[in-house]
């Protein structure tokens, strides 16, 4: 389980590091390796079926979806004043306190069942979330060909 | 126990600092960049039940499949969106895109 530590300790710190940097390409390299040690956390916890659709999607896909944006923007980031930068870190640090005290009385659902196999879960008991979710794929393809129409493809 | 303690730590710090890049940065891709760190926080908390018990649950797994596929079309609108507002307004600096406001 020191695997595990050192995977977390990885992942805080390049989350960190997409707050500290400036430059969106380094910040988007410190997102890569952020959601790709999420991908092997949940590889090393035997979990291979979500360890693969994270570093498929996140590492892959988002990726090269902001890659492309940021082929387009040639931006340096601005930020606001020292006051916001502070008052972020105050509510963040209360919303940390807030969730740590509401998960002390976190009880598990009485429905879930111990043992099963994700696939069997997905087409028998999730089957319909199953289609929903590709109407909103389906949705959102045609969401990003409505936006962009106008501006790229003419 | 203590594995699952400390990721569960480790999403808390996530969603911080995500909430903190909202509130600090200007730049509409940082903010995006700030999303996905709060979605894949979500994403660690739902591994926690998971993993808590042995053997482990499959149910939160499943739903993290299908929420890791939604999440990353929002991105995708969320980025499209992005592209169309840079090519009009020629920036991505939110105090400057005053004419989006009512």
């Amino acid at each position: 389980m020191i695997a595990a530590y050192i995977l977390c300790a990885l992942i805080i710190a390049s989350t960190i590091m997409v707050y500290y940097l400036k430059n969106l390409f380094h910040a988007l390299l410190s997102l890569l390796f952020m959601s790709t040690f999420i991908g092997i956390l949940f590889l090393l916890f035997k979990a291979y079926y979500v360890g693969v659709f994270q570093l498929a999607i996140y590492s892959g896909a988002i990726t090269i979806l902001f890659l492309a944006i940021l082929f387009f923007v040639k931006e340096e980031e601005e930020r606001h004043g020292f006051k916001m930068m502070i008052l972020g870190l105050i509510l963040a640090f209360l919303i940390i306190t807030l969730a740590f005290l509401a998960f002390k009385g976190f009880t598990y659902p009485h429905y879930m069942v111990r043992g099963e196999s994700v696939p069997s879960i997905l087409w028998r008991d999730m089957a319909l979330i199953l289609i929903l979710q590709s109407l909103i794929l389906f949705s959102s393809i045609l969401c990003v060909l409505f936006i962009v129409r106008e501006r790229i493809l003419k | 126990m203590m594995v699952s303690f400390i990721i569960y730590i480790t999403s808390l710090i996530m969603i911080g600092v995500g909430i903190a890049i909202l509130l600090s940065s200007k730049n509409l891709i940082k903010y995006v960049m700030a999303l996905e760190i709060m979605f894949q926080a979500g994403n660690l908390l739902f591994f926690i039940t998971s993993i808590s018990k042995t053997p482990p649950l499959a149910e939160p797994r499943a739903t993290m499949i299908i929420l890791i596929s939604v999440e990353a079309c929002t991105l995708a609108v969320f980025l499209s969106i992005i592209l169309v507002l840079y090519l009009r307004f020629r920036s991505l600096d939110v105090s400057k895109l005053r004419k989006l406001r009512w």
